[in-house]
């Protein structure tokens, strides 16, 4: 076939999909609702992957955590804390290229009262100096802990962002004081948002005080620690962080007087760690969703293919004539199945306006992250013309060898 | 194209020379049913034909086989001097494009399309240019008294308005020979007069054309008339047809 007979049966084509509107509409709704299903996936795990990016670099990229307790055998409730002062200082002092070491003590469930309000936020933590370059949580409004707060014990906080919006709405909690189980605390600073949440609660709903505050105030241990933060030069790559965690985990068995054969009675974490369990959760996801997306797609392919087939009968007059007009084989299977490619075009622009509407509807209730990307919309594209390739190949077949005089019978 | 070239009329020559032509169906259940047998006729230029016969006569079975739109079980077909049963989809698509043109019944018009649209319908499968394509359909139109309806879809059209269409699309690309199948079956006497009128004037221009009927007013239009019976063609005077009396 010529260029110029080509430009006509694609004239024909889009000729046919306006004039059977209701089949057309149906297709498109059936490809569309295919397409929009992949597009918020492909969007939610799109953003859930820059989120864990964002998170490891929150974390640090050269620290790592270190826990009290047996996490993998023991119960929440069970656990023993067993990091001491006395790790801290060790920690420091001999492990080999040590920046900095952060201590960290948590209490869960504390009664909170400002701004005329009564909130139990999920945590209570206390920190030493400088929490921003410590954890890599800065302030966003006011100031840091400094070295004077830590060494006269002084009662200020800095407020989560959950906890100062439950206290103060939108007023500015700078200055206010606040009461923590009845001790009378000033507000220094509230922090950035973390927007994670985890078994133990909303990182955001917080109440951050000087750890010396935490111990004489809210009468903590003076002898453990929940969590220690061991922080190394940036110039240290992967492998270097992996053996300074061994080094660190045989320096605290030492001093935890662990039998050979006995497990840890702490757990070290790097970002690493962090990185491995999001992969490990998003491959999970990933099949998850892509199964129901999977099918999503498929179940839009196969109703095309029968609305399709049901428009093809409906069109027999159509292809008799055009037949008896000196359609070949090719000009009746290539209308079609352009046709078919109008319609899956059509159903990825609706699949993808229903999805980008239905991830930025997401966006807006912060329920998720959703990033949509160019990526997305070619994929969806790509997807959406091969799911109208695919499903309509044998209709257009179908159409293509129909006997003329059949058809021209069948529609008298 | 390349079959243009050697399908090409010569006018010298009969169009179509049909011998000893059969057509038997298979029924569903397997049961052979023979519809035409060893049929033989020439068709020349300039013939206008009338193929009479009763239902199930196999009469349109016939011009079916001519138009190649159905192909013959047995039996010999050459159409300009072309042997069709050596034809592949392609070349007897490219025939029908070419030299066949095709006037139904039922009309047959794409029912969301406009008239002059169904009669561009044609010059989709042939090269020639748009501007020459429209040119020719509106002439066309005009020539058949729809010269103010060529923006009409079917629905607004009468019966013999369609059907006018349906003869304006059927000479779009110049056909050297025109099949019409019961062209009057749907239509008043009145308007039957006038598309014979119409088919009279279109093959006193040169057009060939074959026609079906069972209407003996519409037959008696053309200058020979065959009749079809169980099969088998048959001259006015009851006789069986040979090809050199049908000529």
């Amino acid at each position: 076939m010529s260029l110029r007979q080509w430009k006509r049966i694609a004239g024909q084509s889009l000729m046919a999909v306006a004039a059977y509107w209701t089949y057309s509409l149906f297709i498109i709704g059936a490809i569309g609702l295919g397409i929009a299903s992949l597009t918020l996936i492909l969007a939610c795990m799109r953003g859930a992957e820059i989120r864990a990016g964002e998170l490891a670099a929150k974390f640090g990229p050269t620290s790592i955590n270190v826990i009290g307790g047996n996490l993998v055998e023991q119960a929440v409730a069970l656990r023993p804390m067993t990091l001491t002062w006395a790790d801290m200082r060790m920690i420091r002092d001999t492990l080999p290229g040590v920046e900095r070491v952060s201590e960290l003590l948590t209490r869960n469930n504390v009664q909170v009262r400002g701004g005329q309000n009564r909130h139990t936020a999920d945590t209570l933590a206390g920190t030493g100096a400088h929490h921003g370059l410590s954890w890599g949580w800065f302030p966003a409004l006011g100031r840091d802990f400094s070295e004077e707060d830590i060494d006269q014990a002084r009662n200020v906080c800095l407020l989560g962002t959950s906890t100062a919006e439950k206290l103060f709405g939108s007023a500015n909690p700078l200055g206010e004081v606040v009461l923590v189980n009845d001790i009378p605390l000033t507000v220094v600073g509230v922090l950035t948002r973390q927007g994670l949440s985890s078994g133990e609660g909303d990182f955001d709903d917080r109440v951050t005080v000087p750890i010396s505050t935490m111990i004489r105030r809210f009468n903590l241990s003076r002898q453990y620690l929940t969590q220690l933060r061991v922080s190394f030069p940036s110039t240290y790559g992967p492998e270097k962080i992996e053996t300074a965690r061994e080094q660190l985990r045989l320096l605290l068995r030492r001093s935890h007087h662990l039998a050979p054969h006995a497990t840890d009675d702490f757990l070290s974490v790097t970002m690493n760690d962090i990185m491995q369990f999001v992969n490990v959760v998003k491959g999970g996801i990933v099949i998850f969703l892509g199964s129901v997306a999977a099918v999503a797609v498929l179940a839009g392919g196969v109703a095309q293919a029968n609305l399709f087939r049901l428009s093809i009968a409906e069109r027999n007059m159509e292809i008799g004539l055009k037949k008896a007009l000196g359609a070949n084989h090719k000009a009746i299977f290539s209308q079609f199945l352009l046709e078919a490619l109008i319609l899956g075009a059509g159903g990825a622009v609706f699949g993808l306006l229903l999805g980008g509407g239905c991830a930025l509807l997401l966006n807006s209730f912060s329920i998720l992250p959703i990033s949509l990307s160019p990526g997305i919309f070619v994929a969806a594209l790509g997807l959406a013309g091969c799911i109208a390739g695919a499903f309509s190949l044998r209709p257009a077949r179908l159409a293509a060898e129909l006997s003329p005089v059949t058809a021209l019978k069948g529609a008298a | 194209m390349d079959n243009q070239r050697t399908i090409r009329p010569d006018p010298a020559a009969c169009l179509a020379r049909l011998r000893e032509i059969s057509k038997t169906f298979i029924q569903p259940g397997g049961l052979e049913t023979q519809v035409l047998h060893n049929v033989s006729l020439d068709i020349n230029e300039g013939d206008f034909i009338a193929l009479t016969g009763g239902s199930g006569s196999g009469k349109s079975t016939l011009l079916y086989i001519i138009g190649l739109l159905e192909q013959a079980s047995g039996g010999l077909y050459h159409l300009m001097e072309r042997d069709v049963s050596a034809m592949n989809d392609d070349e007897a698509s490219a025939a029908r494009n070419r030299l066949i043109g095709f006037v139904f019944q039922s009309f047959f018009l794409i029912p969301y399309a406009s008239a002059l649209e169904n009669v561009l319908l044609s010059g989709t499968y042939t090269n020639t240019p748009e501007k020459e394509l429209r040119l020719r359909a509106e002439a066309l139109l005009e020539q058949v008294g729809l010269s103010d309806r060529i923006h009409f879809i079917p629905a607004r059209l009468s019966g013999g308005q369609q059907q006018r269409v349906a003869l304006a699309r059927a000479l779009l690309n110049k056909p050297a020979m025109l099949l019409a199948d019961e062209p009057t079956g749907q239509l008043d006497t009145a308007t039957s007069r006038s598309i014979m009128d119409l088919l009279t004037a279109i093959n006193a221009d040169g057009t060939t054309i074959v026609m079906v009927t069972h209407n003996p007013e519409v037959a008696d239009r053309a200058a020979r008339r065959i009749t079809v019976r169980d099969g088998r063609l048959h001259t006015p005077d009851g006789q069986r047809s040979r090809p050199e009396e049908a000529a």
